[in-house]
């Protein structure tokens, strides 16, 4: 029983070390490389390809995960899991479509190193560190900030790509259908995945560990971040 | 209110406890970036271990590098490129530079007969480095052209590039253009003869309309 729920808590660490080493990190929070093209090509309404490109865009983004892996880690119940994830997708949503249809532009570099810290501050929070340092936000708050920054980070990759006016708002909303599609998926597997390791007498030791491990990649996620935006001045 | 989720928030940890826990998470952090990810994303190595791992090789590719002087649209830093290595092609610096279409070019030709004093307007509507090739001639004699660009709201005077003016006249002019931003480019003629000019426009490439304004 023991030897089992160390198993466990092993492939979870594994599982995050291997997202983050070999995940492809160039890719990781844009557009690549052929869907791109598409992108920069595509005239009109596209729904489904739109959707799709959303949706991938979730699954094999590690650093939204990793900071859905955090918001989720202690929600045991359903409802909850459903709340704070309807404010994040509120959060992404918003600032992906206005992001692109007000074309607001930045850093993709800092916006990035802003998903990072999101990353650092909900395993921060999750550690308790802010019960003990006495601050207090509260955490559906955070949530729905950090959405807002992940959705601007899209936005402002998108922007990047020369997207046609044709169909543009369309295209956007289904691209933000696929997200939270997207979303949807990775979360199931990332809660089923929770809810067993949650059944091992292990959970509570290693999730103070997995949790200074995320914090540990937000701050790999930032430092990379900050060091592509100055070499890029 | 909301209830706190992590039993490290009902009980919050020690002081000590935290601090370890950050530190260590910032070494690991450390440790992982300067070893793994920085080799192998920009080529930074200050232990050399990422060329020992073989990771700083990644972003290398072949070693040759082509300058690009004055790249097309000229709105980036870099100004070397590497050429890549045989069936693996990298992006260049410059995204105008090559860009894929799922459609062919369009062409279209127009004429538009000006009157002595006579002025028009012929403009592409252009997104951002999409290309277009012109040529224009006239049947007999010299108009006054001025090829420029600028933004659909462009009252605000903010964006309004001048590519070409000839004051003197010109019978004939062809070229490309490369749109600098997303807008209309085109071209302003006046009949400076005292007879009647039939000008004849042949614009192709990607862009998305023409618009001729007619007699003005």
């Amino acid at each position: 029983m023991k030897s089992g729920g160390g198993e466990r808590q092993v492939m979870t660490v594994l599982a995050l070390v291997v997202t983050l080493v070999c995940g492809n990190l160039a890719a990781a929070h844009g557009v690549s490389g052929g869907d791109a093209a598409f992108v920069a090509a595509n005239r009109g309404v596209n729904i489904v390809p739109f959707m799709y490109l959303g949706a991938k865009h979730m699954v094999t983004g590690y650093d939204h995960l990793l900071f859905l892996a955090g918001v989720i880690f202690f929600l045991y119940r359903l409802k909850d899991v459903g709340l704070y994830v309807t404010l994040f997708a509120i959060g992404h949503s918003a600032t992906l479509l206005l992001g692109v249809l007000t074309r607001l532009h930045a850093n993709a570099y800092i916006v990035d190193a802003i998903i990072g810290l999101s990353v650092v501050y909900k395993a921060f929070e999750n550690l308790g560190g802010f019960q003990r340092i006495g601050w207090k936000l509260d955490s559906r708050i955070a949530v729905l900030l950090f959405g807002l920054a992940h959705g601007f980070g899209l936005a402002t990759k998108l922007q990047e790509l020369s997207l046609s006016p044709e169909g543009l708002a369309a295209n956007l909303v289904s691209f933000n259908i696929g997200v939270e599609l997207g979303q949807l998926a990775a979360l199931s597997i990332i809660l089923l995945a929770f809810t067993f390791w949650r059944r091992s007498q292990t959970f509570l030791r290693g999730a103070w560990n997995a949790n200074v491990l995320i914090m540990a990649a937000g701050f790999v996620l930032m430092g990379y971040q900050l060091t592509g935006y100055f070499r890029s001045l | 209110m909301e209830s706190p989720n992590s039993p490290f928030q009902v009980q919050a940890p020690s002081k000590s406890r935290l601090m370890k826990s950050v530190l260590a998470a910032l070494v690991i952090a450390a440790v992982v970036l300067v070893l793994v990810v920085l080799p192998a994303e920009y080529s930074i190595d200050p232990t050399g271990v990422g060329k020992v791992l073989g990771l700083t090789q990644m972003r290398q590719g072949s070693n040759k590098t082509i300058e690009l002087k004055d790249s097309l649209g000229g709105n980036e830093k870099i100004s070397t490129a590497q050429i890549p290595d045989a069936g693996k092609p990298i992006p260049l610096p410059n995204p105008a530079v090559f860009q894929g279409a799922k459609e062919p070019a369009k062409s279209q030709t127009l004429t538009i007969t000006l009157p002595p004093n006579g002025e028009t307007e012929v403009k592409a509507v252009m997104t951002t480095n999409k290309v277009i090739l012109y040529s224009w001639k006239t049947d007999s004699g010299l108009v006054y052209v001025d090829f420029h660009g600028h933004s659909p709201d462009w009252t605000n005077k903010q964006a309004f590039v001048r590519y070409l003016e000839a004051q003197d006249g010109l019978a004939a002019d062809s070229g490309s253009l490369v749109a600098p931003f997303s807008g209309e480019h085109g071209w302003y003629w006046v009949n400076i003869e005292d007879h009647p000019i039939k000008i004849t426009l042949t614009v192709s490439g990607y862009y998305d309309a023409i618009k001729n304004y007619g007699a003005l």
